[in-house]
């Protein structure tokens, strides 16, 4: 950051000494969000870049890898990002009958049993194929619980980040969790046969 | 689906302790944020940390958005007349160098007054001295007499310094009488 101020050779040095530093870590969270290593290696380069033309207002009061790291989410919300509304996909009840089936399966206690184990990777496996299409058919809200997953981000952390009003965010994480359980509905179907 | 059950859900999902109205909220979040953490930990993808090329083309990016100042660019005439420039100080300091140098010859002693001198390249040498002497105020001519090349100087007493320096270098003894005649021979030559 001391390069910031001193321009020119030394900012070349510090681009280098970010990309030694920091292009693996964000490289593996640009192709997670963007799901094509072209376009991850892009948004790396080009999160370095904003890094650069941001750095004067980089205060120092948090750490450098966050700060970054947020750079390159915002620009990978504004590739993902479509112009389209949100849209309910519940029932009058708010849930999916398949969702409410599997979701209630959830919350019933059970022990562990041998047939488990095969079970469980079979709904491994299940929750991996229905994650993978809904990162495919909603790519911004299965990176921003990721994200959530990965970093804790809050309800303001959520808004900041997308750039909307906590009633808008609000709705984007409601929608987040239905579109989420109607993708995962293998996974919960399959949690219900095993606990029943 | 209220809009608290959706916060309680997303405070489970981030891993913060979360109370809601219904413990199976917390429980599909805790589930979710187990599964999704496993997902996130098996795209790990192999990444060299250093990749000069990578940084080449990050550079170029940079220069391209005007962060970093393009390298300066002269005209091709500029750079040509630097070349021709660079060419003729090589050219003056070799000469410089060369002049510097012993001559290649050999010292074969005086007769009858006349320095003998023998050299693979008697032309040379005798163009050499007659610039030397010259450039240290002694008026010398060049002459072949009978095949032989050679050189008259007047050395006017005090003999300076510079023209005694030239003396030396060619290992010729100072002239008592100040009359210098020069006979260079090819070397080859007895």
């Amino acid at each position: 950051m001391r390069a910031c101020h001193e321009g020119g050779a030394a900012i070349e040095r510090a681009l280098r000494e970010l990309d030694r530093s920091f292009f693996a870590i964000l490289y593996k969270g640009g192709l997670r969000a963007l799901r094509d290593p072209d376009a991850a290696s892009d948004l790396v380069q080009e999160t370095f870049i904003k890094v650069w033309q941001r750095c004067a207002t980089f205060r120092g009061e948090s750490e450098l890898l966050p700060w970054i790291k947020t750079i390159l989410r915002h620009g990978a919300i504004a590739r993902l990002r479509r112009p389209s509304r949100e849209i309910a996909m519940e029932n009058e009840l708010g849930l999916t009958d398949e969702a409410a089936q599997g979701i209630a399966a959830l919350s019933v206690e059970h022990n562990p049993t041998p047939d488990e184990i095969a079970r469980q990777r079979e709904r491994a496996q299940e929750f991996r194929e229905g994650w993978a299409r809904f990162q495919q058919a909603h790519p911004l809200h299965a990176n921003v619980l990721a994200w959530v997953v990965e970093d804790g981000l809050s309800i303001d952390d959520i808004a900041q980040l997308l750039d909307r009003t906590p009633g808008a965010t609000r709705e984007f994480v409601s929608q987040c969790r239905k579109r989420a359980r109607a993708h995962l509905g293998g996974w919960y179907r399959l949690n219900a046969e095993f606990d029943t | 689906m209220s809009e608290e059950d959706d916060l309680h859900w997303l405070n489970a999902l981030a891993g913060r302790p979360a109370s809601g109205p219904t413990e199976a909220v917390g429980q599909e979040a805790r589930t979710l944020r187990g599964l999704i953490s496993a997902q996130i930990e098996e795209d790990i993808v192999a990444v060299s940390t250093m990749d000069f090329a990578r940084e080449s083309a990050l550079i170029a990016r940079a220069k391209a958005e005007g962060l970093l100042p393009p390298r300066s660019h002269r005209p091709w005439f500029q750079a040509a007349a630097g070349l021709a420039a660079a060419a003729v100080l090589a050219s003056v300091l070799i000469g410089l160098y060369r002049t510097s140098l012993p001559p290649s010859e050999t010292f074969r002693g005086v007769q009858d007054g006349t320095v003998r001198l023998a050299s693979k390249n008697p032309s040379a040498l005798k163009q050499q001295i007659i610039r030397e002497l010259r450039a240290a105020g002694v008026p010398a001519v060049g002459y072949e007499r009978l095949g032989r090349l050679g050189v008259d100087a007047e050395l006017k007493k005090p003999i300076s310094a510079s023209a005694r320096e030239v003396l030396e270098r060619h290992h010729i003894p100072v002239p008592q009488d100040g009359a210098l005649v020069i006979e260079i021979d090819a070397a080859d030559q007895p």
